[in-house]
């Protein structure tokens, strides 16, 4: 592309001339001009040192060669299979080198192992701690309803007596007397103003304790109760006396019958509470 | 025809070079790999080095070989004094043979694709 020759001389297909110099085929150079230059230089001087890369020297060849030896040589020599000092097996650069990254990560991950094994331990026994005081929790609500340990502690007594009133003709007579409703009446109202344990005549009112009527007397967990009636509370006695105390508590209504309520503090003990109750 | 004889006589290098480090039984220390890397990064910057003075018109296979075994003996010399120490000497041979790889790569890249007629 870079050597294209322009036709100087068109093609002529006249008869050449006779005893002229014969023209050559080709096309006829100017003088004077590049391409003449360049033709004639070309021939006087030679080939030109560096226009082509030839690999025609020699020695170039067996350094190559020996270099590719030498690369291939030492890169073998990694995965190739030695002996080892340690035993008879037979392993290569690269599986000694591979066996001590996997031993390193096998280290760190065992390490680790350890480390969770032993976070694992403590918040077991964290569950365990917190399921025995949940179970101490729950054991302390029941004892609420059960009632199956003595208790003893600050409290209040309220004494309940039938009202000593004389009859006037016309009256009812049931309204003097204390009912076992009355007395369920009261024990709810002791509870509501925070009371833990209530006793009625040293017989611990529990969550299934029944207190119901029959005739002249009461029967607290089949157990025969009569007035005078001595009511125990356990807890807080400022408060249990200001539930009592208030204007419209039950107490004061009873009052207002004519029954008398006498309401102390005291260090009460109100009993366990056992099944195997004395029947009537 | 010579063409393809000048690029299988390289490879036949390889070959023969893989066959050596077979037959030869060396004993495995631990730190066989960095001499097996010193090793090659000399070779590999002797190779690029010869293929750029060539190029250049100045190739001498004496200076090659020479330049090559000395190149080794102090590499080595240095790798044994870095171990008895205990301090990596041999990142600067990896550094200063790096430089001078990727400086003659360089020239190689540029006088080739200049030079080659398409």
């Amino acid at each position: 592309m870079f050597n294209t020759v322009i036709p100087l001389i068109h093609p002529d297909r006249c008869p050449p001339k006779k005893g002229g110099d014969l023209q050559p085929r080709h096309q006829r150079i100017a003088k004077g001009t590049l391409l003449e230059k360049q033709r004639t230089l070309k021939y006087k001087q030679g080939p030109q040192q560096d226009s082509v890369v030839k690999f025609s020297d020699n020695t170039f060849t067996w350094f190559l060669l020996l270099i590719f030896t030498g690369i291939g040589f030492l890169g073998a020599l990694y995965y190739v299979e030695h002996e080892t000092r340690f035993g008879s097996q037979r392993y290569s650069t690269e599986e000694i080198l591979r066996t001590r990254v996997l031993s390193n990560r096998l280290r760190n991950l065992e390490y680790q192992n350890a480390h969770l094994e032993s976070e694992i331990a403590e918040l077991n026994l964290k569950t365990a701690e917190y399921y025995q005081h949940l179970s101490y929790k729950k054991a302390q609500e029941l004892a609420r309803f059960i009632g199956l340990i003595q208790q003893e502690g600050p409290g209040i007594n309220i004494h309940l007596k039938d009202s000593s009133k004389p009859l006037l003709l016309g009256d009812n007579p049931n309204t003097g007397i204390i009912h076992n409703t009355d007395l369920v009446q009261i024990v709810n109202e002791l509870h509501s103003a925070g009371a833990s344990f209530i006793a009625i005549n040293n017989h611990p009112v529990v969550g299934s304790t029944a207190i119901s009527c029959s005739g002249p007397i009461i029967l607290i967990n089949g157990s025969r109760v009569a007035s005078p009636f001595t009511i125990s509370a356990l807890g807080d006695p400022e408060k249990l006396m200001d539930a009592t105390q208030k204007p419209s508590s039950f107490l004061k209504e009873l009052q207002s019958y004519g029954i008398t309520a006498q309401v102390s503090k005291a260090d009460v003990i109100i009993p366990a509470y056992s099944q195997k109750s004395p029947t009537l | 025809m010579r063409m393809i004889v000048y690029f299988l006589l390289p490879i036949f290098g390889l070959v023969l070079g893989v066959v050596v480090a077979n037959l030869l039984s060396v004993s495995l220390t631990e730190n066989l790999s960095l001499f097996i890397a010193v090793g090659l990064i000399i070779t590999l910057d002797l190779l690029v080095e010869g293929t750029s003075q060539y190029l250049g018109g100045k190739f001498s296979l004496r200076s090659m070989l020479l330049t090559y075994f000395f190149n080794l003996l102090f590499a080595y010399f240095l790798l044994a004094i870095g171990e008895l120490m205990r301090v990596d000497l041999y990142i600067a041979l990896f550094i200063v043979f790096g430089i001078k790889l990727f400086s003659n790569l360089a020239y190689i890249s540029q006088k080739f694709f200049s030079k080659l007629q398409f």
